[in-house]
């Protein structure tokens, strides 16, 4: 039991810090970003890259954040500024255009192949728990993400500015706050936090064009859950659906009804996801309504 | 007021064209407003008195004519740059951050003057003690007089030029439609800043106003001070926009 509790944490750890961005792009400008996947696929194949240039990981991943940050302003001049007046619809279908370009785009240049960063892993043992190095940096890299995340968005002057636009832009900007700039210091935050996710995603499994597919429902889930707009309840989101994704798959369902064992193929764990969604939709519908106000 | 007549306006829209999106609500609007007067806009529904005040805000899409203020052509400056310069707008609905505390609220006011914060706060509190009592309290659990007080309150901590007052009274009971409107009088005489104010409710605007404008489907059509005004004479104007009154 323990042991699925630690994979829950790890596995929500690399899910949350992809969906707060997400959360952070819906708060301000009310429309779910599906290229956001891509940010995190393009975050770890950039990673790749960096360290096989010579970088160390510890600079590899700052790297990648940081280029994926300026992607992601990059994609906002280019399409997003352009469309700030059509429907959420419109721009969430415009997300999935830009999604599938930047797909065809690294799979052009990468191959189709999994790619594997190499990384130097020492299992560790713990409280009957089975766990790597590479796990423990990825929790607390995460969690020390979070951190600082909340720190500037409630500490600073810059961050309170940000979430006066995502509570009423109108108002905001009429106080003097710059929504177009701050807008931008948005994506480029989202955009590195979905690198610095891509890269820990990265390097606990590996790198092929399609791990979009494998992330896109656990953390849409997860923003979801969290409630669309809520950074933090992103977070939550993604612990939430990872403890239900990870104890429904430890359960021998078969020993419960008869003297054989029976597991729910670990392939449905995505589908544990949406019935983890569908059920907290249904049971706290105020929690998405919030969002949409 | 007539020294105020004098002086060159320090808010002027002229021709103003102006509209959301694709939808032009605003045909060749001309307001002036000159230092020290309180200047009401009055109109039926849909008329498009609400969409001055924005257009002057810098919320709208500006389609043709020109804004300036204090001297400075801000026709296609955008919204936080406006606001920088001096134009405090109270919106009718929407008013403050509803997630935010009170006293967040006004911090986010005084987002461009965050020094001064604690001295300016105090003369908001002032003018409105209940807003000091709540200041811990979520603004989105204010009642709707206490929402208009902190929503006046935070766009005061701007120090703005000029005060635009979007329908203040609306969706008020009665003794807060007085204590709003004591308030406003209050800071106009106190601060003596310039005051564009939308208003439904006309005997309260004739009552307060230097000079009233009259809007009908987003044209002006009538600018003279209050006491000229009669009855008939905004209801003929009402009634010639094909525009209910109610």
């Amino acid at each position: 039991m323990i042991q699925v509790f630690v994979n829950s944490i790890i596995y929500a750890s690399e899910i949350a810090i992809v969906a707060v961005g997400i959360s952070l792009a819906y708060s301000i400008l009310r429309f779910a970003n599906f290229a956001h996947i891509q940010f995190a696929v393009v975050g770890g194949y950039a990673t790749y890259v960096a360290t096989e240039l010579g970088l160390p990981l510890i600079l590899a991943v700052p790297a990648s954040a940081v280029f994926v940050g300026g992607l992601a302003v990059v994609v906002d001049i280019l399409v997003f500024s352009r469309l700030r007046h059509i429907s959420p619809e419109g721009k969430m279908i415009v997300s999935w255009g830009v999604a599938l370009l930047i797909r065809a785009i690294v799979a052009s240049i990468f191959g189709g192949g999994s790619i594997i960063i190499e990384t130097n892993t020492t299992p560790i043992r713990f409280a009957g728990a089975i766990f790597t190095s590479l796990d423990v940096i990825v929790v607390s890299a995460t969690v020390a993400f979070m951190v600082l995340l909340h720190a500037f968005l409630y500490r600073t002057r810059t961050g309170s500015g940000l979430r006066a636009l995502a509570s009423n832009y109108d108002l905001a900007v009429t106080r003097g706050i710059p929504g177009e700039r701050m807008i931008r210091l948005m994506w480029f935050i989202s955009g590195a936090y979905a690198a610095i996710g891509g890269s820990l995603i990265a390097l606990e499994t590996r790198l092929q064009p399609n791990m979009d597919l494998i992330i896109l429902l656990p953390v849409f889930a997860a923003v979801t859950i969290g409630g669309l707009s809520n950074v933090f309840g992103a977070v939550l989101g993604a612990l939430f659906l990872s403890l239900a994704q990870n104890f429904i798959i430890s359960i021998d369902f078969g020993s419960l009804v008869s003297d054989q064992s029976w597991f729910v193929p670990s392939q449905f764990r995505d589908y544990v996801a949406v019935l983890a969604l569908v059920l907290v939709l249904l049971l706290r519908p105020s929690m998405t309504k919030r969002g949409a106000n | 007021m007539t020294q105020s007549e004098t002086k060159a306006p320090i808010l002027e829209l002229r021709a103003v064209t102006a509209g959301y999106g694709l939808i032009t609500v605003l045909n060749d609007v001309a307001v002036q407003l000159h230092p020290g007067e309180i200047l009401t806009i009055l109109g039926a529904n849909g008329s498009g008195k609400s969409t001055v005040l924005k257009t002057t805000a810098g919320l709208t899409r500006i389609l043709g004519g020109a804004i300036t203020f204090a001297g400075e052509d801000i026709t296609r400056w955008a919204a936080h740059r406006r606001a920088a310069s001096g134009i405090g707008y109270v919106p009718q609905n929407q008013n403050v951050f509803l997630d935010l505390t009170v006293a967040d609220n006004l911090k986010m006011g005084a987002f461009l003057r965050p020094k001064s914060f604690d001295r300016d706060v105090e003369e908001v509190y002032a003018l409105f003690p209940r807003i000091k009592e709540k200041r811990r309290v979520l603004a989105g659990t204010l009642s709707g007089g206490e929402r208009r007080m902190l929503s006046i309150g935070l766009t005061l901590l701007l120090k703005p030029k000029v005060l635009l007052l979007d329908e203040p009274s609306s969706d008020l009971a009665p003794t807060m439609v007085d204590s709003v409107f004591e308030a406003i009088a209050r800071i106009h005489r106190e601060l003596s800043i310039p005051i564009l104010l939308v208003e439904q409710n006309v005997n309260r605007a004739l009552a307060l106003a230097d000079r009233v404008c009259v809007l009908v489907r987003g044209k002006d059509a009538l600018d003279c001070k209050p006491a000229d005004i009669t009855t008939e004479d905004l209801h003929g104007l009402f009634i010639d926009g094909g525009v209910r009154t109610s």
